[in-house]
């Protein structure tokens, strides 16, 4: 009844594999495609996966095997059918039994050399009894240091396809989620589950591995794929069913935290993502899921004898899907070894789609197959029976029982137990509290029993009752059937046999986690899902004891490989701009990344906006100094604890600066604070130490001082920062604020006053600044901020105002002798060592950071001192050490730079206190090893240290 | 609100947002006027609302004035105004453009003689405001950047949150609109009733000035799946 349809015009490769149409068949017969599979052009149709489309088209081989090289072919026709990983693109690992094909898609199998048909690493298979288990921890263990070696040679051999360096970035997404009930699998029972959910008021997410929902209902008889359909209807007629496909649970942490990977789906408007054109590969889904009901199903068990890997032993689940969803033959001539119902109709199925079945060998009833044996490229050519008869067969089929992927349960902290009567392991039934389980899982039962039994625990979860109201599934009577009487594959994904686990448990590795680890089984890409039982069989075989004793690997997520770009997903890292940024922008600023912000550098040439502030007037944007509101009458009381000076009596309209240290002593932040009333003050601190000091000082008031009557409201981008610095900036400001009097005498240096400034009302004046010229600090409402700015440029043409940046900023106060703290001070750097010793009062009554000062006080510590290098031209490096003799370190530098009013290199740093006198020479070790002898200055400051400037 | 005539000399205040289109001077603030081309998924900035800050114990008088508990959020009908209890002791007020002199004076005299201590804040210039609107989708939106959960059942209207929204300390407010009544005629046998009409889920958004734009691009970017329109806000949503 098979009619291979011919395959279209110009298609290479033709194998009229594909059948004629059926019913409940998902490809699209009115969208043919096409796409390339190593070098050459095949076709397929809207709906097929990599697989069948290849399939149909007579390719039965797509990879080698991972250590000897051996050919694969479809084994399970699903995700983890390990024979089927591929290269598309430049995409690696794709799992080409499940993934759709595309048309113009580029697939090339993956770990061949150099060709698919010809793998030199093949010979492998020649030397293959001396890479078994533990070969490379026998063979590569010693000599230690020719490791890098063999790490080279190795490389060569691993598995994995390549990700080209010139690969664009894809985009990937994240999601949080909140559903009331959380299906995992959308087979009948998954979808019964939601649909019970619902029902009862719960918001679901139904998540399903495959394109479709369905489960194995799809490839079953007429009445199931009814049913199915039945049932997708009704979950996309509810509305409180959110459907996720080709997406996958791959973990479950405490209280139900789900991820859940959603992939691209091609038939999707927009992939799934939203409207047509989302960019979106993959998105992590987070959910806080109410309930989490596992319905993952049953996945068929390989059965284990020699040449079962060869291409053309097939599970009967892959054949049936194979001619039921994709109406491709999987073969001509065919062998079935059934154990199982699903196994006996699979032969029915491979004989409507035409195979010649050759023979049905019931397992039940003693049927067996001893081998499979290879035609010359190693794929199946005929089987060898149990009564040494040998059948000649390009396809074997087996049904010997099925394995339940456990994984949610076991991350949910059950232990599944062996059913013997079952062949198979069930829930342990020692879940928690909201994880429940139906499908396969739960137990065997008729599509219907299934979906009765889903809908009621969809309805326990949804009103989170204990799921033991639930009448539970039986199981069906299974033999247990892992192994005939050969050696065959049991890890197909690591090239694992059951001789290799047998000669391991010889060894000594008999329990079954030394097992795992020692042979790798079960660790490769499928994880366990098609060898976990298998590997247990055959360790229990070898020792003797039972699978129940022996036990099971633990499954940890994730349950399925996750991509990188899944798990990275949108990258957020806020930035802060001022209000003056679209200026800074305009006029050529180069971008400073500092923290979050965003801050002009320089606008071209610093030493030039440097010798404009001396000699005239600049303007710069300090917007991110931090900036705390502070009212309350125990105001200064916190001042004084959290500064290292006095505050009590800093009189209204005046500023003072403080350094805050930690209780270690150690430089906290620096700032001038002002105060603007009697019971309001106004904190400024470092750019960088804004979040920190609020933080700091909220602590210090909600967890030692509650009683203290203080509340602080951060106002660090409330107001944009303005410093006018420079002899002219009297005048410019003069120009635009009429309401404040700002001669020297009306308004003299550390002293503030509120007024308006271009038009803007409730502008603050603080007389200070950071490069040592007469300058003015305006906080203007953030709003305002560009307004002024370029109010100010406007103003003082005729003065030569311009910008300065941060660099011009850090020179002139160097030139100034200023220390930044974190730069010029470190986590150890303590309030004395930073020459703060004329700041700090120790007779306070208390301050935070006190008791160590004092302590510092009698202790040996390096002091903060200016230093100039005898040659003027020399810029010693930041970071540079001072040393005395060969390589004794005896200090560093912490700031350098040619000053363009002194015209010479100068700097900061620490030297041991023997050192710190004026005048002495030190040696700087700069890094490219020069030696630059440097004078210890009488003062920080190495220009204007009597501050006659900016008192002016 | 009238809009000044262009070139008129005056302090220009403008929103830490960029405009999608040539801006507007209305009462001295810069506005974006770009109509809204959809009534689905929509993000306009309201930076230029007047936003003021309260400071006071959790427990005493002026907390009870306000009748505003933390976490949620209230609108006075006269004032138009909103009071959102927005963490413990901490209150903000959003009122039309303008108002924030009068709200921090009405607020002191109102709680700040009383003897407890209170904090009043003009934060209008410090915070940047956006709204985000239009039905389910605006979960979908949040939901990318936020792990809360913003299910009517979790967070109906008038709940106020603060948490991190694109990595970023944001205040979230669901303040929906109201009903309107639709442009098309009623279906026969006539449409609900406008009080019959439920409000458009609709939330307001406001973190720290200095990382306004990148809140707005942030939601811009987790709204393209949803076709999300960038617009300059209207009376209705004020």
């Amino acid at each position: 009844m098979s009619a291979p349809s011919a395959p279209a015009a110009g298609v290479a490769v033709s194998g009229g594999r594909r059948l004629a149409p059926r019913e409940g068949e998902v490809i699209d017969r009115g969208a043919p495609l096409r796409f390339r599979w190593d070098g050459r052009e095949h076709s397929g149709y809207r709906g097929d996966t990599i697989v069948s489309a290849l399939l149909a088209g007579g390719v039965t081989v797509f990879s080698r095997s991972f250590k000897y090289h051996r050919p694969r072919g479809v084994l399970s026709a699903s995700f983890v059918d390990p024979g089927c990983t591929l290269q598309v693109g430049d995409e690696p690992n794709v799992r080409g039994g499940h993934r759709r094909v595309e048309p113009g898609m580029n697939v090339r199998p993956q770990n061949v050399w150099p060709s698919l048909r010809f793998d030199a690493k093949s010979a492998n298979q020649l030397v293959g009894r001396f890479l078994g288990a533990g070969f490379y921890y026998k063979t590569f263990i010693k000599p230690e240091r020719l490791w890098p070696a063999y790490e080279q040679v190795l490389k060569r051999f691993a598995t994995g396809g390549k990700v080209s360096p010139q690969t664009p970035h894809g985009v990937y997404d994240k999601r949080y989620a909140h559903p009331d009930v959380l299906v995992a699998g959308g087979g009948p029972a998954g979808m019964a589950a939601a649909l019970g959910a619902a029902e009862a008021g719960a918001a679901v997410m139904l998540v399903e591995e495959d394109y479709d929902l369905g489960g194995h209902l799809r490839w079953g008889d007429a009445s199931q794929r009814a049913l199915a359909a039945e049932l997708v209807a009704a979950v996309n007629a509810e509305a409180g069913i959110e459907v996720l496909t080709n997406s996958v649970v791959t973990g479950r942490y405490d209280d139900n935290w789900v991820a859940v990977c959603q992939r691209r789906h091609p038939d999707r408007v927009g992939g799934g993502f939203g409207p047509a054109g989302s960019p979106v590969i993959e998105r992590l889904v987070k959910a806080r899921a109410g309930g989490l009901v596992v319905a993952a199903g049953l996945i068929e068990r390989p059965y284990v004898f020699e040449g079962n890997d060869r291409p053309g032993v097939m599970l009967s689940s892959a054949a049936r899907r194979l001619v039921k969803l994709w109406a491709v033959r999987p073969g001509s001539r065919a062998v079935v070894l059934t154990a199982n119902p699903e196994g006996d109709a699979a032969a029915e199925d491979l004989a409507s789609a035409g195979v010649e079945v050759a023979r049905v060998l019931d397992a039940r009833s003693g049927g067996d197959v001893v081998r499979a044996l290879g035609a010359r490229d190693g794929s199946l050519a005929a089987v060898e029976l149990g009564d040494g008869t040998r059948v000649a067969c390009d396809l074997l089929v087996t049904a010997v029982g099925w394995s339940a992927p456990t994984s949610l349960l076991n991350m949910s902290g059950d232990r599944p137990v062996y059913e013997p009567r079952a062949a198979r392991f069930l829930p342990g039934g020692r879940l928690p509290a909201g994880v429940y389980v139906t499908g396969g899982l739960a137990g065997d039962a008729s599509a219907e029993r299934l979906v009765e039994h889903g809908r009621a625990v969809g309805a326990a979860a949804a009103r989170g009752e204990d799921p033991a109201g639930v009448e539970a599934l039986g199981v069906d009577e299974h033999p247990e059937i892992f192994r005939g009487r050969t050696h065959g594959m049991v890890d197909f994904s690591e090239d694992v046999s059951s001789k290799d686990l047998v000669a391991a448990a010889g060894e000594g590795y008999d329990s079954i986690e030394l097992m795992k680890r020692y042979t790798t089984v079960t660790m490769g890409p499928s994880q366990g899902k098609l060898e976990t039982v298998n590997a247990v069989a055959v360790l229990s075989e070898a020792t003797g004891r039972s699978i129940a004793e022996t036990g099971t690997t633990v499954w940890r997520p994730p349950y399925a490989p996750i991509s990188l770009g899944a798990l990275a997903g949108r990258i957020h890292e806020p930035v802060r701009y001022s209000p003056m940024q679209p200026w800074h922008e305009a006029h050529g600023a180069r971008p400073l990344v500092a923290g979050q912000w965003i801050r002009p550098e320089h606008y071209g040439d610093p030493e030039a906006e440097v010798a404009s502030v001396r000699s005239g007037v600049g303007i710069i944007d300090v917007t991110p100094l931090g900036k705390l509101d502070l009212r309350g009458p125990d105001v200064p009381e916190l001042l004084n604890l959290l500064y290292v000076n006095k505050w009590s009596k800093l009189a209204v309209g005046s500023v003072r600066y403080g350094v805050m240290c930690a209780d270690d002593g150690v430089v906290l932040d620096d700032g001038v604070t002002g105060r603007l009333c009697e019971d309001q003050w106004l904190m400024s601190t470092t750019s960088s130490g804004a979040a920190t000091v609020w933080e700091w000082a909220e602590a210090w008031l909600q967890t030692e001082h509650p009683g203290w009557r203080v509340q602080v409201t951060p106002v660090t981008t409330a107001y944009a920062s303005i410093n006018i610095a420079g002899p002219a900036s009297r005048e410019l400001l003069g120009r635009l604020c009429t309401d404040v009097e700002l001669s020297g005498e009306a308004f003299p240096y550390m002293h503030l006053r509120a007024g308006t400034v271009a038009g803007v009302e409730g502008c603050w004046m603080w007389r200070i600044g950071f490069t040592g010229e007469l300058s003015y600090e305006l906080h203007v409402p953030a709003g305002y901020g560009l307004h002024v700015w370029e109010s100010l440029l406007a103003a003082g043409g005729d003065l030569g105002v311009g910008p300065f940046g941060i660099e011009a900023q850090r020179i002139m106060r160097l030139e100034k002798g200023h220390f930044i703290v974190g730069q010029d001070t470190d986590g150890l750097t303590k309030a004395l060592g930073a020459g703060l010793d004329w700041l700090v009062k120790v007779d306070k009554e208390d301050f935070v950071g006190k008791p160590e000062i004092a302590w510092q006080a009698g202790e040996r510590y390096q002091r903060l001192v200016g230093l100039q290098p005898l040659d003027g031209d020399v810029v010693p490096p930041e970071a540079s050490q001072i040393v005395q003799g060969e390589r004794r370190i005896v200090g560093r530098i912490t700031s350098s730079r040619r000053s363009p009013t002194l015209g010479r290199s100068i700097c900061l740093g620490f030297v041991e206190p023997e050192l710190a006198g004026a005048g002495t020479v030190v040696t700087v070790l700069a890094p490219d090893g020069r030696r630059v002898p440097a004078r210890v200055m009488e003062h920080h400051a190495h220009y204007d240290p009597e501050g006659v400037r900016l008192r002016g | 609100m009238a809009e000044s005539k262009a070139g008129v000399a005056g302090p220009v205040a403008r929103s830490p947002i960029r405009p999608s289109g040539a801006p507007v001077l209305v009462d001295g603030w810069e506005h974006d006027i770009t109509p809204p081309v959809c009534a689905g998924l929509r993000l306009c900035d309201l930076s230029w609302l007047a936003k003021v800050s309260l400071r006071a114990s959790m427990d005493g008088a002026t907390a009870a004035g306000l009748a505003v508990g933390r976490g949620r959020a209230a609108r006075d009908a006269a004032t138009r105004r909103l009071v959102v209890g927005s963490g413990p002791g901490e209150w903000m007020v959003i009122g039309p453009q303008g108002q924030g002199p009068a709200i921090v004076a009405e607020l002191d005299e109102r709680f700040g003689s009383a003897g407890e201590l209170v904090s009043v804040v003009d934060l209008t210039h410090g915070r940047a405001l956006v709204r985000l609107s239009g039905a389910d989708a605006v979960v979908g939106v949040l939901s990318k950047l936020c792990a809360l959960d913003f299910s009517d059942r979790a967070a109906p209207d008038g709940t106020a949150l603060r948490s991190s929204v694109a990595s970023l300390v944001t205040d979230i407010v669901r303040d929906d609109l109201p009903a309107t009544l639709p442009t098309t005629a009623p279906a026969a046998g006539g449409g609900p009733g406008a009080g019959g009409l439920a409000g458009e889920r609709s939330y307001l958004l406001h973190c720290e000035r200095s990382s306004g734009q990148y809140l707005f691009d942030a939601l811009a970017d987790a709204g393209r799946d949803h076709a999300i329109a960038v617009y300059g806000a209207t009376e209705r949503d004020w």
